[in-house]
């Protein structure tokens, strides 16, 4: 995972979620501050010796470690958007 | 459920009919019932309001014709739906009276939930069988449609046939509006419709035709002056997918996207099917069963998907799927 990659997944989450938010990004890791007011998440991505790591603290400063992408961007979307209903694909028999 | 309708049937083809308030819904329907081929079609009418007019204005028998008038078809219809389709089939397996099914919606509709209902629902499945959705669009008002009613683009984009409809009145808007709904859904067959009279026949088309993905890539940056919110882009990639990569793929764009995707078609090139493309086509979250080409047709195989919603970019879904291609790989290893 560079910078690059990660900062285009979420700018890109946060636009297609319209969350109003100020993002800084690490130009030397994978990491970043979203900043809602004076609120802050912040998000990183860790390759550890047992694979991928995605750390998030939260708005409540409790932090959530997800194995992949998409449990992470589930998770990023229940604190962004609490009141926003997961999507789950399905796939007709 | 009727009780009378016996397991065995065999599944009719449903057309769905769509397009906005005054596109030209039931006059491409009344032209289609005048020609002889199609004299054997039965057509299911949903319309907005408490006096059903569609239904008066359609010569047909009027035992072909079900009027679903219990409002917007996609809000509450579906169970109406089922009943109505019930209706049909259950002549059908007495008589055997029509070879397919039309159904017109309200052009308030969001063909969305109607689509969903058609590919998820297995007992309307056993009924029906999915085969084309037409959509009409007025060239006097489409592009104003487009611009100010959020349903008019959705339509679109589910679209398999457009219809540009009323052209011959007034043709001065028609190469934008053809602009216009090739950026919104590019994968769609466009022809012009004057008074029901199709340039090529709606039903000449067969499915193969129809789920081909052109090898055009779109450009996402050709048209500077846009009427709605919707776009869409095209996908590329050489290297083969893992089934469960591409799994996860359309789950995580199902749950960030939600709404805002409401179309994804193309054709996969499988690393577990490397001969065969598998065909992939899902109307918001919810996917038909994948379909398999029998071959690559001569061309060099590559994944080609086309995607139609709001707020996302090609650089966003090219690099959740690279990231995702990396997980996989590394979890395998």
């Amino acid at each position: 995972m560079t910078p690059e990659r990660f900062e285009v997944i979420i700018r890109g989450a946060t636009e297609i979620w319209d969350v109003e938010c100020k993002v800084e990004f690490m130009d030397s890791r994978p990491a970043c501050l979203l900043w809602m007011n004076e609120h802050k998440v912040s998000i990183c991505h860790e390759v550890t010796s047992f694979g991928n790591v995605w750390r998030i603290i939260g708005l409540d400063g409790r932090e959530r470690v997800h194995p992949s992408l998409g449990s992470t961007l589930s998770s990023l979307s229940r604190i962004l958007r609490p009141n926003q209903p997961n999507a789950r694909v399905i796939f007709a028999r | 459920m009727i009780d009378r309708l016996s397991e065995t049937i065999d599944a009719v083809d449903i057309t769905v009919l769509s397009g906005f308030l005054g596109s030209g819904k039931t006059t491409l329907i009344r032209t289609l019932l005048e020609r002889p081929d199609l004299a054997r079609t039965a057509v299911i009418i949903n319309e907005f309001g408490e006096i059903g007019l569609d239904h008066e204005l359609i010569e047909s028998s009027e035992e072909d014709l079900v009027e679903l008038s219990t409002g917007c078809i996609c809000c509450v219809m579906r169970g109406d739906l089922q009943e109505a389709i019930e209706r049909l089939m259950v002549r059908q397996q007495t008589g055997n009276v029509f070879d397919r099914i039309i159904l017109e919606t309200t052009g308030l509709a969001d063909p969305g939930p109607i689509l969903h209902s058609l590919i998820y629902n297995e007992y309307l499945k056993s009924l029906v069988r999915l085969d084309r959705v037409v959509i009409t669009v007025d060239a006097l008002s489409g592009l104003n449609s487009i611009a100010n009613f959020k349903e008019c683009p959705q339509q679109i984009a589910l679209a398999d046939i457009i219809l540009i409809t009323k052209a011959d009145i007034d043709p001065t808007n028609v190469d934008d509006l053809r602009r216009e709904l090739r950026r919104i859904n590019p994968e769609a067959f466009i022809y012009k419709s004057n008074f029901g009279m199709t340039e090529v026949d709606l039903f000449s088309l067969n499915r193969q035709q129809i789920e081909k993905v052109s090898e055009n890539d779109i450009d996402e940056h050709s048209h500077h002056h846009t009427h709605s919110d919707l776009h869409s882009i095209s996908l590329r990639r050489k290297q083969p997918i893992k089934a469960v990569t591409l799994t996860l793929f359309l789950e995580t764009l199902a749950q960030v996207l939600g709404q805002n995707l409401v179309r994804l078609k193309g054709i996969v090139y499988l690393e577990e099917s490397l001969k065969t493309p598998a065909v992939i086509h899902g109307v918001q979250h919810v996917f038909h069963p994948m379909s398999w080409m029998a071959d690559w047709s001569g061309e060099a195989p590559e994944t080609r998907l086309v995607l139609i919603g709001r707020k996302f970019s090609l650089n966003w879904v090219e690099a959740v799927l690279e990231t995702i291609e990396e997980e996989v790989a590394q979890t395998i290893s």
